[in-house]
């Protein structure tokens, strides 16, 4: 039997075409960051063996966070919904995966501790203090709090996956058992909604449910535009006249790059970046 | 039941009344007799009604919204049709060097890569500009559009005057200090490149005081505090001054400076001997040298000279001046971005690269202060460049804090009150005026005659 000469989003293939974006169509180009030659051949054989592992409906680029002396790459995994637990993964050669922890709330509030300006080290194994508070004269000094790298860098993937993930808008659709998937009517959209940040929305962002509203409605419009984002103008749309490819970037977070070909169901986020927040964008736009 | 069938002999825009269409839909069901007619009742009744649609307006055609097509693709062949027979070495391999920046993380598209050499074999051609060399200097983003850098040195500067009362808030002459290269933006690698004006130390010291992002647009002002002095082209200018100066490396004993010129710049030479030191050895500051001096706290990288007393003149004072850091000054002295106790970070991290062969082992210097800046060297192969790929924003490595308002004025103190004067002081003083007028003029008509 012919099979469709169109990958199927559950094949290797799939999940090989959605790297190449980032590798072979050289999106993150347009802000100066490359791939190199090593991670990028790297991520052409793990990537299908990750999925196949752990039957992921996709594997993911997320992006490169640098450190000190060396950097990491992360990828995520989607078992089914785009909302749902999602697992994120990180190497530092494009080969060798390992799964990040899951960080508890208590995990990321020591975290929020940290120094801004304390970058990650590169070392998986490090382990940070976090700074105690002062402690009154007569008590004991309480014991310190040790922060693993490896759980600083899930805690930096997921605060810039919720906070900045964005979709074209209708590209995702949530199904009646809420789960949130690749709308398959979606067909791109046009150049002038992908140039404006409304054209956008944040995938992480779900909108208060409306009883009230069509079925229709609550399965395509539930998420939060990214016209919303405060500052305005932190989001930077611009066309690449060369490839088609509209790029955004989120000033909030500097390196994170969303990217959407108008007029065609292709669109894909990532990051490279240093995993930290941009604190003075008031004085800088 | 009149009114009931003239409501139902209302007819829509196709010319049919719902009365039409039942009968209709009742004679074909008697004509055809269908066996399960109650099952496909809508269907038959949709496919009368189609008999009766009449297409008023042609179908859309024009889907997809016609645009003129964009500068790049008009202006992208004249890149093509660049004149590079000449034999040429004052272009690099840009090509190469990006390869080279790649393992590093950085990089431009190969496609963006080779119309920029285009672009950059274009201007060192053209003979007005009168230009020695050209490098790629980077791509500084902005909220609008990119801007595309390359630096050049000229073969023949025309310096200006080395100083004016201004003192050290002189520019530097074209060719000495951070005016000794000239730089070319442009928002498209296929659109004219722009020649940036040459640096004030006061913009230097202004840019340093700021974090702004640039807009894409060289016209546009610089809204911010305290007050930048110019547009945003010449704010580019001073960020690239400040980029260059902390961020352009060599590897060590690559270049040297000429002691035997008797030019005021004494220009980099390449020495004699020189062997690249093991690629394991990049990896300390040690191996690493600034290829242009460092800005002093006045704004300029050399003192201003002093005025030539004139005669009579006594010599002036001799001031207090901050020591002038000469180029090719080792990396090693750099001033860490954080350094606590806990938190360390120095100015730049090193690392090699494609280290399977010795002989192919890239070295890369990363710099922390300047995210986005990379130098790359190739000891075998005895190659080396450096790049800025990022938004022109220093890293302070802690929150910014702008600087604040000048303290608001006190209040003007309350004008004294003075006495009125008497209507009898106020003649005889007006009288006094008059009676001098009239003085005044007999003189004037007394020297006539």
């Amino acid at each position: 039997m012919l099979r469709a000469a169109r990958p199927s989003p559950h094949s290797a293939l799939w999940c090989a075409a959605e790297l190449s974006a980032v590798t072979k169509a050289a999106i993150p180009a347009t802000t100066g960051n490359v791939l190199s030659l090593a991670h990028a051949a790297g991520m052409q054989s793990s990537f299908p063996l990750l999925q196949k592992n752990y039957k992921f409906s996709k594997v993911l680029f997320f992006g490169r966070i640098m450190g000190k002396a060396q950097d990491y790459l992360v990828a995520i995994g989607i078992e089914d919904s785009w909302l749902g637990q999602k697992k994120f993964f990180f190497c530092q050669d494009g080969v060798s995966w390992a799964q990040l922890p899951t960080p508890t709330a208590e995990e990321k509030a020591n975290c929020a501790k940290l120094p801004s300006n304390q970058l990650l080290t590169g070392d998986p194994s490090f382990q940070i203090a976090v700074p105690s508070e002062p402690a009154a004269d007569e008590e004991e000094e309480p014991e310190k709090v040790m922060i693993d790298e490896v759980l600083r860098l899930a805690v930096i993937v997921e605060t810039i996956d919720s906070e900045a993930a964005m979709a074209p808008i209708g590209a995702l659709s949530m199904g009646p058992t809420g789960a949130v998937l690749g709308n398959p009517a979606f067909t791109g959209i046009d150049k002038t909604t992908a140039m404006s940040a409304s054209g956008y929305v944040f995938i992480h962002k779900t909108k208060p449910k409306d009883a009230l509203a069509s079925a229709a409605k609550k399965s395509l419009d539930f998420l939060v535009s990214c016209d919303e984002l405060v500052p305005k103008g932190a989001l930077c749309c611009g066309f690449d006249d060369a490839s088609s490819v509209v790029t955004v970037r989120n000033l909030v977070w500097p390196g994170f790059l969303a990217y959407t070909m108008p007029g065609v169901a292709y669109w894909g986020y990532c990051y490279f970046g240093t995993g930290e927040k941009n604190a003075d964008i008031a004085f800088m736009l | 039941m009149a009114d009931v069938k003239a409501v139902f002999n209302q007819t829509d825009k196709n010319g049919v009344s719902l009365h039409g269409h039942l009968s209709e839909l009742i004679r074909k069901l008697l004509l055809e007799k269908p066996a399960d007619a109650l099952a496909r009742l809508e269907n038959i009744s949709l496919e009368v009604k189609h008999r009766h649609f009449v297409a008023h307006e042609a179908g859309q055609k024009d889907l997809i919204a016609v645009e003129p097509p964009s500068k790049w693709l008009t202006q992208s062949k004249k890149l093509f049709q660049v004149d590079v027979s000449e034999e040429d070495t004052g272009v690099p391999n840009l090509l190469e060097e990006m390869r080279f920046f790649s393992w590093a993380g950085v990089g431009l598209e190969e496609e963006v890569a080779y119309r920029l050499f285009l672009a950059m074999s274009q201007l060192k051609a053209n003979k007005a500009l009168g230009l020695k060399s050209v490098r790629f200097f980077g791509k500084i983003l902005g909220t609008g559009k990119p801007y595309f850098v390359v630096e050049g040195v000229q073969a023949d500067p025309k310096p200006g005057p080395a100083y004016s009362d201004l003192g050290p808030a002189h520019p530097e002459p074209s060719g000495t200090g951070l005016n000794g290269c000239v730089y070319f933006v442009s928002n498209e690698v296929s659109e004219p490149f722009t020649q940036l004006p040459d640096v004030t130390p006061n913009q230097v010291l202004a840019a340093s005081k700021i974090r702004k992002y640039f807009t894409g647009d060289l016209s546009a002002p610089v809204n911010c505090f305290p007050p930048f002095p110019g547009n945003e082209a010449s704010f580019l200018r001073a960020q690239i001054a400040r980029i260059a100066a902390a961020t352009v490396l060599v590897p060590v004993g690559k270049l040297q400076v000429d002691d035997e010129s008797e030019e005021v710049v004494k220009p980099l030479v390449q020495p004699e001997e020189y062997t690249p030191v093991d690629p394991s050895e990049m990896m300390s500051g040690e191996n690493w040298c600034h290829l242009y001096g460092g800005i002093l706290a006045i704004g300029r990288c050399t003192n201003p000279p002093k005025p030539e007393p004139e005669d009579g003149e006594e010599e002036p004072e001799e001031e207090d001046l901050e020591e002038e850091v000469p180029p090719l000054g080792a990396i090693s002295e750099d001033p860490a971005v954080v350094a606590s106790e806990e938190n360390e970070l120095p100015a730049w991290s090193f690392k090699l690269c494609f280290t399977q062969n010795a002989a192919y082992t890239i070295a890369v210097a990363t710099s922390h202060r300047w995210p986005g800046a990379y130098s790359v060297a190739v000891q075998k192969a005895d190659k080396f460049a450096s790049v800025y790929f990022g938004y022109g924003v220093e890293y302070r490595g802690s929150p910014f804090t702008p600087q604040a308002p000048p303290p608001i004025m006190k209040e003007p103190e309350d004008p004294e009150e003075l006495p009125d004067v008497s209507l009898a002081n106020e003649n005889e003083l007006l009288k006094e005026i008059d009676e001098a007028k009239i003085v005044a003029s007999n003189e004037e008509e007394e020297e006539e005659d």
